[in-house]
Order: structure tokens, then sequence, then C-alpha cells
């Protein structure tokens, strides 16, 4: 007896459908499909971080340029192209070219109302700004190849990074293979990095700063000549559709550091000269089939030897209207501090290791973000914004440290067209 | 490391051994094959968003290849 709720594919149908996920347009994103189509891209992006309140900015350094309350702005250029090379295949290569203007944060202090400076726990934290005359230019290059057979890929990439008192190379390789008649699908990595600073522009060095402020700067680690650290990360991931609407994924990865970690441009600053850090990621593709999208969540745990925790969750939709697909954003982070990090106490810059820098500070974010792209064949057009703004009360653990006054807030408008050919 | 690092991935592999025996034909996977389903459908826009992380918050790395530094303060 037949069940009548359930009608068998006919071979033919089969035949067709499996012809048919071969093309790379119908491919799902674990199968290894070759492209058959190039892609020529652009996208330029401004980014702007808002200016900080003038009441959290010591007037230190002001007679030598500095004080100033306004953050980076960045123009950023961004070209990508990718082509098949034969059947088996394909390169790509992006280029992403940035100029910065601005000033960043070198230290904080404590100052009574007068502006002198304080160790009283009433008092309040400001930041010691570098001047506003911050110019800087960066070019990063990357090429990419992958080689696709039956079941799988293999991929490498190369990247280099230059700017004007730093320089980056690495390189990358991957393996993708697929198994359970392609509904599983398994990737392996590994990539190294090795950069190069030697901070000139926008650093504390030559300036008097270190007597203004008195006991409370201990000065940044020491460079001799330049500063060189490298990276090692490793990463394998799995993933696995679930349902013809469903597909989900989850890796895990491990990078190791080593070096010159402390930040060269801060005044305070004394890291340990070795990383170790470890990832968990999942996330999750729904087809939402009476709407018409793709709902986006993507989860990673992040932990350190260094102290810090964090949890990051975007979630996105990918909504398609005619020929309009539209994608509103959303991303929570937090983390936790470094265990050197202090902003409160001026002893811990007795210890070996001490930082004041925000970014070692326990702070939560929410980017929210909307892109609307216009799909006229074969050109898409491309319009997002986003803002992003952080703080110390959107954490999910609250920390003793009072906030940190260096915490941003920014905003990004990009536009974008895509061709293919 | 935390142990809490494992819990998460525990969870999320009992899910996947649930749902393990569910077979998707190939004709049935046009949904999944959309671009709007790709893990990362805009590269560079992901590349981006990674280097600016990179650049305001203490977190970086995930299941993908790393790339280089930058000299961001």
């Amino acid at each position: 007896m037949t069940n009548p709720t359930f009608k068998k594919p006919s071979q033919r149908l089969l035949a067709l459908s499996t012809a048919a996920m071969a093309l790379p347009a119908l491919a799902p994103p674990s199968f290894a499909v070759a492209p058959t189509e190039r892609t020529l891209s652009y996208r330029y992006t401004q980014y702007n971080e808002m200016s900080i309140d003038p009441k959290k900015v010591s007037s230190i350094n002001a007679d030598e340029g500095g004080g100033s309350n306004q953050r980076y702005d960045i123009d950023i250029n961004q070209y990508a192209f990718s082509t098949p090379v034969g059947d088996h295949f394909s390169m790509s290569i992006d280029i992403q070219d940035e100029v910065l203007t601005g000033a960043s944060p070198w230290t904080v202090t404590k100052e009574d109302v007068k502006g002198t400076p304080s160790d009283s726990s009433d008092d309040e934290i400001k930041l010691v700004m570098s001047g506003a005359t911050i110019k800087e230019h960066r070019t990063e290059a990357n090429l990419a190849t992958t080689y696709y057979y039956s079941t799988g890929t293999i991929s490498g990439n190369v990247g280099f990074s230059t700017e004007d008192d730093y320089e980056s190379t690495s390189a990358g390789l991957s393996w993708g293979g697929e198994f359970d008649d392609k509904q599983t699908g398994v990737s392996v990595g590994v990539s190294y990095s090795d950069d190069t600073a030697d901070p000139e522009e926008g650093s504390y060095k030559g300036t008097e700063l270190g007597g203004k402020i008195g006991g409370w700067l201990n000065g940044s680690d020491p460079v001799v000549g330049t500063a060189k650290k490298e990276s090692v990360s490793g990463f394998i991931s799995g993933s696995r559709i679930l349902s013809p609407n469903w597909i989900v994924q989850a890796g895990v990865s491990y990078t190791q550091k080593t070096g010159h970690l402390s930040d060269p441009y801060k005044a305070n600053d004394k890291r340990p000269d070795e990383r170790n850090l470890y990832t968990f990621n999942a996330s999750s593709r729904y087809w939402i089939k009476p709407i018409k999208a793709a709902m986006h969540a993507d989860y990673r745990y992040y932990t350190d030897d260094w102290g810090i925790e964090s949890h990051t969750l975007s979630l996105a939709l990918y909504q398609n209207w005619q020929k309009l697909q539209i994608i509103p954003s959303l991303r929570y982070y937090t983390q936790t501090s470094a265990s050197f990090y202090s902003i409160a106490d001026p002893e811990t810059t007795l210890y070996n290791y001490y930082a004041d820098d925000h970014r070692l500070s326990n702070f939560g974010a929410i980017t929210t973000g909307l892109k609307i792209v216009f799909k006229q064949k074969p050109v898409d057009w491309i319009l997002s914004g986003e803002y992003y703004v952080s703080g110390a009360d959107m954490a999910l653990d609250k920390a003793d440290e009072p906030e940190h006054p260096g915490l941003l807030k920014y905003t990004k408008f990009t536009f974008g067209v895509e061709h293919r050919f | 490391m935390n142990p809490k690092f494992l819990t998460l991935p525990a969870v999320l592999a009992a899910m996947v051994l649930l749902q393990g025996c569910t077979h998707v034909a190939a004709y049935q996977r046009g949904a999944l094959a959309k671009p709007e389903m790709a893990w990362s459908p805009d590269h560079q826009d992901a590349t981006l968003q990674k280097h600016i992380y990179f650049a305001k918050e203490a977190s970086s790395g995930g299941a993908e290849a790393a790339g280089g530094g930058c000299g961001c303060n």
C-alpha cells in the first residue's frame, strides 16, 4: 500500500535536480562548485567616529597641538575582482585603500576641577589625546585562489598591508570537504601573519607628556628599532543541512600571537608578549518561505589568556521585495576587561603588565544597520548605513571600574556597485 | 580554559545529531542555494566589518582564515 501524502520523485526529476545542483547559483553554502562568471565590484565607505564630550578631555598636551576631542574619520575604497580559471579553479583579488584623519587617546589622567593632576577617587578620569593632525594612509591587497574537485575545495591566499608606520604580511591555506550526499561539510584551515610596527606619527614619544601627568604614567613598552609580532591560527568547522530551508554551521579556532603586543601608540601600556585566543562559532541560515526572506543568526564565544571573554550575537534578515533586497541587521557585543587593565588604580602600573586602553575595558556595544540592494541584472547597486554605540552599562558583566571615557560611537555609510559578467 | 567554552558546542552537536537522520534530497535544496543563504553573502562588507571590529574591540578570530594585522589605534 502506498502512502497517499508522499510521492516518490521520478528518476527524471532526480536527474534534473542533480544537474541543477551543479550550477553555482543553485549550490547551497556547503557545496563546492566552481564559479562560472566574473565579478567586478567597488565600495566606497565613510566611517566617522563621534567627537568626545570636551568635558572628558584633559588639557594636557594642548600646548603641543593635543587636547582634541575629535576622533577618527576614515574614507575607504574597496575594489574586488574574481574570475573562474578553467573548469576547476577560481582566482580573486581584493584591494582596500583607507585614508584616516583625527586624534586618538594616549592615556587617561585624573584631574580636579582646576585641571590639576589628582589621585583623589572623587575626581574625574579624563582622556589625554594626541593632536588632531594624524593622517594615515593604509593599503591592503589580498590574492586568493581555490581549486574545486567533486567533493571539496582547496584554497590558498596571501595578503599584504602597508601604512606609514606598519606593515603586515599574511598567508592562509584551507580545505573544505563534503560528505553524506553533500549534506555535511567540513572545513579546516591554518593562517600566519608577520607584522612590523615603526610608530612615529600619532605617538606620544618626543612629547613632555610623562612630566605633566606625574606619578600616573609608567611609560609604554619600549620599542627598540621596530616592534615585531607574529600570529599563527587554525580552525575547524562543520556544516549540516537540517531541512530544505535550514542549514547550520559550528566551528572552533585557536590563535597564538607572539612578539611586541603592547600598543606603541599608548603612553601607559605594557602587555604580555604572548596571547592565546580561542573561539567557538555557531551560525544558522533559515529560509522563511512565506515572506521570501533569509534569516541569518551568528554567535561567537571568545576567550583568551589575558582574561578577556566576549559574546557576539548577530542577526540579519535578507528580505526580498521585487527588485530590492532590504537587510536590517542587529549585533550585540559584550566583553570583560583584560586582567591587567585599570584606569581607577594608578598602582596597577607597578605590576608587570598594565594598560588603560578602552578596548581592553569591560564594555558592551550595539550595532544597528540597514542595507538596500537594487538588483538590476547584471549589476547590483548597494547602499548601507550603520550606527555603533558602546558603553560600560551595556556589558553583561558589570565591573568595579568606572566607564572608560574613550568608549566610542560611530556611523558608517557605504555605496557600492557589483557587476557580474 | 573556561568549561563554558564546551557547553555551546555540545548543545549544537546534540541538535545536529537529533536532526541528523533527516535526508534532504538535491531537488529539495533550491532555497538553500539562494545567494542570500550563504554564510557571507557580501564578501567586501564582511572584510571591512571584521577589520573595524578588530580595531575597536578586544576579540577577534573565528572559523575562517585570519588575515594580517594593522596599526589601528
